[in-house]
């Protein structure tokens, strides 16, 4: 009850337009020219000191991705993107990589610090922190396109777990780089995708050995600061066999009048009996009540459940970005493998959002669950897409899903999507889908009860979205609660 | 005569029923008690026939017939009947599509003439009478949206109809209060006879206070364990299953 | 005007072809040239994702003919005696020689269909599809069956569309079935056309205020590649009833573009389907709440042996002054082999905010524990099967309100599943 009653605290104290991560940082940076060539493809691989296979690789990409056109089937609408007037590289000015926190400029740690995000692990360890109880997070912090810091990194060490920036990886375990970087999302999967490989600068990397149970949270904070700039991060995550890892990802960029483009690509590769969840908090910048500004989130995440009864579970909380289109998706290969994807997508303003998953059952006995709640308000338009396909050789494969979508208002939109297919007998795949509004009833009750028909809206959205709420570690699902609220402000006439 | 001897079942490669054996006379009722998982249910399961038990030694025989082969249809045709702990919900067929369907198909398996509709009406009609079952229940899909009463009931209805040779009743008293359970009795009770042999399944004494079994057989880890009259289903109530456990091991 | 086309098929050359754009009244014309554009669609058209009719179909048959009176006599050979007011086509013309004579029948008026027709025109506005505008363009000897404002006729009446015995043809049906305000009517389409070639039929639904409408079609056969659009629209107060029944289609795709136009309207839609051998069925449908508080429900149910493939993709959508609107959609396969195929696409598109809409897929085998309690009562497998079956189908014709119509589904759908259960190769 306290999280919700800081919830309804949060909705009175706050303006319509307030984006609190909506502030930039002044810092010098070092940038590539604007628009994008094979020249500056070579120019981002060589400023990361990177192998030629690698420099290959890119180029590859980005002259596949001329040859490929935007995909247009998505619910959304925007002006067309130039992108020869972007930035594709814009690193903190700095002479070399920082060796310890102490070397980080200290108004990116202010930065993070006015984003709530702990990066001093010194501070965190010597107890300054006054709970003891409050569980330790290690965070690698990507500003714009460069990793900046990662905390924690000697105490994951010791288990075994390797959590870096991903050009270190490309330095200090090439071969697992190698062998899985655009195997699960190949360099043409997609017009975004592609585009991603060819200019993608940096993001987090995550190696779980055999049989290893991750001893603490991983987090990356992505924060787009620089004008202009497009953010390109790439995550490759592998639990080997047996192993387990919780994975955080949140997501903040300033308030500009113009778009910003974010396309990242996420790999997960789950080996035998090993277990990856994923969270996220998306909370880009949605655009101010006119629709102006915000960020284009063109993003692919997708998961390889490539070994038996491995397991891979996607949880979004969506509530940023102007553009949304994004399906964190499994492929269920292994046998008795299983997928999850549980969903909260608000969408306010002007927001557009479609997003959904894809389960593609490959093994036998592989099952998956989808859980998504889609909020609308205000002018917003909200689909839910999503595939659910048995192969013909994945005998008894299972899914449930379930989508509701709640319309506040009657200017805003929500649509669903699904594609179910299935190709075998032995295939049990069940569906249901709702919309509907909050009921008046309901909200005449909560009313009665005192509360504003703000309070009250916000009230019963935590109830309609709390099944996904509880998929959530602890400490995000605090802060996703507020989102939600902060997120449908001015959307109850 | 229901006569099973040395059964060994597993279920999904778990040993469940590991050598039991047991007879049960024409006009006979026996009791089986036994804690849970036991294997009570199994046993009336592998009795019927049902799919992904195997057999892996040991013979079932209903009246010197070899079960082994038998399709469950065969063996309800041969006069066997299973009261289902969870009755089965059949969306979409009616009580009395299904109460013709499955009266005619064991007809025709004996060889005997299709019931007449009006002869058929009549006799469904009177049995339903008998357990306080409403004719528009009988319009309603098979057991779809009863209570677990109205589902029990349906069964000794079936039962009733079908005139088993020799009949299961597999924890009848789960789920049922003490009226429903009280109807349920006497519509077995009415079925006794001197040919008809029945097996009773529970867990309680309760339901022996309606149905006075003439031999009572304790079930542990898969067998028999210990036999005897009525009075041992009393010593069972007071003494509980932790003797029997010991017994067995 | 002209082909726009890129890289026409063959069929698509056949088809632009055979057009001759002299004489052609505007309406004929303007779909013409919207086909003309578009081409026949592929899967690359979302509303034809999982029905590839550009692939499909190959080369476009020649088009039929008007009935000569040998094609009458083979088409009249075919007609049984029913109980019934029969409206036949033979070869997507509507032969008044074979037609029973209503003019005695109070309320009621039977006449060729004019492109000019004001309902008509507003029907094909609703909808727009390529199917649609081939059939427009090419679709001649059409019907109007009209139902006076007030009508109420107890018999049931039946489109019968037979083929001439012409062989592998392109045929193009169209007909239109007029209620006037507050009337009542039971229709029923048999579709009996030659198991060859291609075909294109529509019928257009128009249901006055307070009309009241029973609609069910019966496809047990059909073209080697056949399309059926049904266009219907409701204004205030109408109700809609349309099911169908389809067995034995080698490539169907049926696609229904309902509008309920005015308050208070009901649209009821459903559908069986049994397939097997290597036959396609597509049902897309389109449901608009076009007004406020209307009642949508939509029921299909699919039963696929073999290497049968089912599609059923349904869209409700609700633009923001249709408040208060109800629709809920279902749609339930039943695989009975292992290479056989369900896709569906349930869709909810909805832009009013006071609604209550729920679409449900499921697709499963049969239930093993429901087969055993069958058995255990001494039905044999084969029969449970049957049993169980058939009243998953069945169930898709209860929204039927007529007896007699409802009861013919169902009594059909029994024959066509045999006393001994043998749909496709299932054992």
């Amino acid at each position: 009850m306290a999280a919700v009653q800081e919830t309804v605290d949060k909705v009175k104290t706050l303006d319509v337009d307030a984006y609190k991560y909506g502030f930039t940082t002044d810092i010098e940076s070092d940038k590539a020219p604007k628009g994008l060539n094979e020249d500056i493809v070579r120019f981002i691989s060589a400023k990361k000191n990177e192998p030629e296979w690698l420099t290959d690789w890119r180029l590859d990409a980005f002259r596949r991705w001329q040859t490929m056109a935007e995909p247009k089937w998505a619910r959304v609408h925007y002006p067309p993107i130039d992108y020869q007037d972007l930035y594709y590289y814009s690193a903190p000015k700095t002479a070399e990589g920082p060796k310890s926190l102490d070397e980080v400029d200290p108004e990116l740690l202010r930065t993070y610090e006015k984003l709530g995000i702990p990066l001093r692990e010194q501070e965190i360890l010597a107890g300054v922190q006054a709970d003891p109880n409050a569980r330790r997070v290690a965070v690698d912090a990507v500003f714009d396109s460069v990793s900046v810091a990662t905390t924690f990194k000697a105490e994951l060490a010791k288990a075994g777990v390797i959590f870096c920036p991903i050009s270190e990886a490309v330095r200090t375990h090439p071969e697992l780089v190698k062998k899985y970087l655009g195997s699960v999302v190949p360099v043409t999967d997609n017009y975004f995708a592609t585009l991603n490989s060819a200019v993608y600068s940096d993001g987090s990397f995550v190696y779980v050995p055999p049989g290893v149970r991750c001893p603490m949270e991983l987090s990356t904070y992505f924060r787009i600061n620089e004008r202009n700039t497009g953010q390109f991060e790439r995550t490759l995550i592998i639990a080997d066999k047996g192993s387990y890892v919780s994975y955080l990802e949140g997501c903040t960029a300033p308030q500009r009048d113009e778009n910003q483009l974010h396309a990242a690509v996420v790999e997960l590769i789950a080996l035998d009996d090993a277990e990856i969840k994923y969270s996220t908090v998306q909370n880009w910048y949605p655009g101010d009540s006119q629709g102006k500004g915000g960020i284009y989130n063109f993003v692919t995440k997708r998961g390889d459940c490539r070994g038996d009864r491995s397991k891979i579970s996607w949880t979004q909380v969506e509530t940023g970005s102007a553009i949304t289109w994004k399906y964190p998706s499994c492929i269920l290969r292994g046998d008795s493998s299983r997928g999850e994807f549980y969903s909260i997508a608000i969408s306010n303003g002007y927001q557009q959002v479609d997003s959904g998953t894809k389960m593609l059952h490959l093994g036998a006995n592989t099952s998956s669950r989808v859980i998504s709640k889609g909020i609308s308000a205000g002018h917003s338009q909200n689909t839910y897409r999503g595939q659910i396909s048995a192969h013909r050789k994945a005998r008894n494969a299972r899914n449930f899903t379930n989508c509701d979508s709640l319309l506040i208002g009657n200017s805003c939109g929500a649509h669903t999507v699904p594609y179910i297919e299935a190709k075998n007998s032995s295939a049990v795949f069940e569906h249901e889908a709702t919309t509907s509004k909050i009921s008046d009833d309901q909200l005449f009750y909560c009313m009665q009860r005192g509360l504003s028909a703000e309070e009250a809206t916000a009230l019963i959205v935590n109830g309609f979205v709390r099944d996904v709420l509880q998929q959530l570690p602890m400490e995000f699902a605090v802060e996703a609660q507020k989102l939600i609220a902060i997120s449908l402000e001015g959307s109850v006439g | 005569m229901l006569e099973i001897e040395n059964l060994h079942v597993s279920v999904a490669g778990k040993k469940i029923l590991d050598g039991l054996s047991l007879k049960v006379a024409d006009g006979e009722v026996a009791a089986i008690m036994g804690p849970n998982g036991s294997g009570k249910s199994t046993l009336s399961y592998v009795v019927a026939g049902r799919p992904d038990y195997e057999v892996s030694e040991g013979s079932i025989k209903l009246d010197g017939v070899d079960l082994a082969e038998k399709s469950p249809a065969e063996r309800a045709a041969l006069g066997l009947f299973l009261v289902f702990q969870y009755p089965l919900e059949i969306p979409g067929v009616t009580t009395m599509t299904f109460l013709k369907a499955a009266i005619n198909a064991q007809r025709k398996a004996r060889g005997e003439d299709e019931l007449a509709t009006p002869d058929f009406m009549k006799k469904v009609r009177e049995a339903a009478k008998r357990l306080n079952i409403p004719q528009d229940m009988l319009k309603r899909p098979v057991n779809f949206g009863f209570s677990g009463g109205e589902k029990k009931r349906m069964e000794i209805l079936q039962m009733a109809l079908l005139e088993p040779k020799f009949g299961i009743l597999d924890e009848m008293d789960s789920g049922l209060d003490i009226d429903a359970l009280r109807v349920c009795a006497e519509g077995v009770n009415a079925l006794r006879s001197k040919e008809r042999g029945l097996l009773v399944i529970t867990h309680y004494q309760r339901l022996l206070d309606y149905i006075t079994p003439d031999t009572v057989h304790v079930m542990h880890k898969g067998r028999i364990v210990k036999s005897g009259g009525p009075e041992l289903a009393l010593e069972l109530e007071k003494s509980g299953y932790a003797d029997y456990a010991e017994e067995a091991a | 005007m002209g082909a726009i086309l890129q890289n026409p098929t063959q069929a698509e050359q056949d088809l632009l072809a055979s057009f001759s754009a002299g004489k052609a009244e505007r309406e004929r014309k303007a779909a013409f040239d919207r086909f003309a554009n578009a081409g026949l669609p592929s899967r690359r058209v979302e509303s034809w994702h999982y029905t590839d009719l550009r692939a499909k179909l190959r080369t476009a048959p020649p088009r039929a003919k008007k009935p000569d009176a040998a094609a009458l006599a083979h088409a009249k050979d075919k007609l049984g005696t029913v109980d019934r007011f029969r409206i036949v086509t033979v070869d997507g013309f509507f032969s008044r020689e074979l037609s029973d004579e209503l003019s005695a029948v109070p309320g009621v008026r039977l006449r060729p269909l004019l492109e000019d027709d004001l309902r008509l025109k507003r029907l094909v506005q609703g909808a727009g599809d390529a199917l649609l505008d081939l059939n427009g363009a090419y679709a001649e000897g059409g019907f109007v069956l009209e139902i006076a404002p007030g009508g109420r006729v107890d018999a049931v009446f039946e489109l019968v569309a037979l083929d001439g015995g012409t062989g592998a043809q392109g045929r193009f049906g169209r007909g239109l079935v007029a209620l006037g305000e507050n009337s009542r009517a039971t229709v029923l389409e048999t579709r009996g056309e030659s198991g060859e070639g291609f075909s294109d039929s529509a019928l257009f639904l128009s249901l006055g205020r307070g009309a009241e409408l029973d609609y069910a079609c019966r496809t047990t056969g059909g073209a080697a590649v056949e399309v059926q659009t049904i266009v219907a629209r409701l204004e205030r107060d109408a109700r809609l009833r349309a099911s169908a029944l389809v067995a034995g289609a080698p490539f169907l795709r049926r696609q229904l573009f309902v509008s309920c136009a005015g308050e208070n309207a009901e649209a009821h839609l459903s559908g069986g389907a049994l397939l097997r051998g290597r036959e396609h069925v597509d049902t897309t449908l389109t449901l608009t709440h076009d007004a406020p508080s209307c009642i949508s429900r939509e029921t299909f149910k699919y039963v696929l042996a073999d290497q049968a493939e089912g599609v059923f993709q349904g869209k409700i959508v609700v633009p923001p002054h249709a408040q208060k609107t109800d629709g809920k959609m279902l749609c339930r396969g039943l695989l009975l082999s292992d290479e056989a195929s369900m896709s569906s696409k349930p869709e909810l598109e909805i832009f009013a905010d006071d609604v209550a809409c729920g679409h449900g897929a499921a697709c499963a085998r049969l239930d093993e524990s429901q087969l055993f309690y069958m058995e255990s009562r001494g039905i044999p497998r084969a029969e449970a099967q049957g049993i169980l079956v058939e009243a998953f189908a069945a169930e898709a014709f209860d929204i039927i309100d007529d007896e007699e119509l409802r009861d013919l589904l169902k009594l059909d759908l029994k024959r066509l599943l045999g006393t001994n259960f043998h749909w496709g190769a299932f054992s």
